[in-house]
């Protein structure tokens, strides 16, 4: 059975994918806390990410058989875009509030924990459809 | 994979923040050093800069150290006739760096070196959690 034919699996897969990218994208925010003229960026809400995923993104043609295609379930990069709501801006330009940042980090944990702990309950409904015992 | 990337950007910045701890014990270190003799300059204050570098092996902005330039403001001026270094007023130069200003600065560099760490156990812990779907 492939997992990744049930929708809330490959919805779950979708979204700690998301939270993967988002959780690099203020690791580097946070890394450029003290960096002049630097701007926040973050990723595209995980809505326009899900769209895109869905076959309406610009994917590159397979012309020839030997071409490589995006893996299974995997919606590719989420764009990144310059955070809109900024705090301050420092005098030197630098544009980074690390409790904000540190914010959205935490934010990030406890959505990625959420995903897991949906996926192992679902992993659990189907053991007990299955009858071996409790998930 | 993205969270080891993200590792690895806030090791970078850690690193970063570590060699401008290094820069400000070397500025506290000297903030008596003056010259030995009249036409000596006392110690000139360092100050480093960042810049944002696009790393291409981890495709993401990581931070790193730019160039180590010299603070050009004024020296210190203080009367001690019989220091070696007096000049024929009996004035000693003394070295442009503040000690306020300094440990400042090292409380900045702390608070972003916590905030990166705190970024690192939070990848960390989604990586472990991650892999502990294996057992389930």
């Amino acid at each position: 059975m492939d997992f990744s034919n049930l929708g809330l699996f490959r919805l779950i897969s979708q979204r700690m994918d998301w939270l993967n990218q988002r959780q690099s994208v203020l690791a580097e925010n946070i890394a450029n806390s003290d960096t002049p003229d630097y701007r926040p960026n973050d990723l595209a809400p995980f809505k326009t990410h899900l769209a895109g995923a869905g076959g309406a993104s610009l994917a590159p043609t397979t012309t020839h058989a030997a071409h490589l295609g995006p893996a299974a379930g995997q919606g590719g990069a989420a764009a990144t875009e310059p955070q809109g709501d900024v705090y301050e801006v420092s005098p030197t330009g630098n544009e980074v509030v690390l409790e904000q940042q540190m914010l959205r980090v935490a934010e990030t944990a406890m959505q990625h924990q959420l995903a897991i702990n949906l996926y192992r309950k679902h992993v659990g409904m189907i053991r007990t459809a299955l009858g071996r015992g409790r998930g | 994979m993205d969270l080891v990337r993200s590792l690895e950007i806030s090791a970078a910045a850690m690193r970063a923040q570590g060699t401008r701890l290094r820069v400000i014990s070397e500025n506290l270190a000297n903030a008596d050093s003056t010259g030995e003799t009249p036409d000596q300059q006392p110690y000139r204050r360092q100050v480093v800069t960042f810049r944002s570098v696009f790393d291409r092996a981890l495709g993401a902005n990581t931070v790193a150290v730019g160039d180590i330039t010299h603070d050009p403001s004024q020296f210190g001026r203080r009367y001690d006739p019989g220091h070696p270094s007096a000049d024929a007023e009996g004035y000693v130069l003394t070295p442009n760096v503040n000690t306020l200003v300094e440990m400042m600065d090292m409380r900045e560099a702390q608070r972003s070196y916590e905030a990166n760490i705190n970024a690192i156990e939070v990848a960390r812990s989604m990586i472990t959690r991650t892999i502990e779907l294996l057992r389930i």
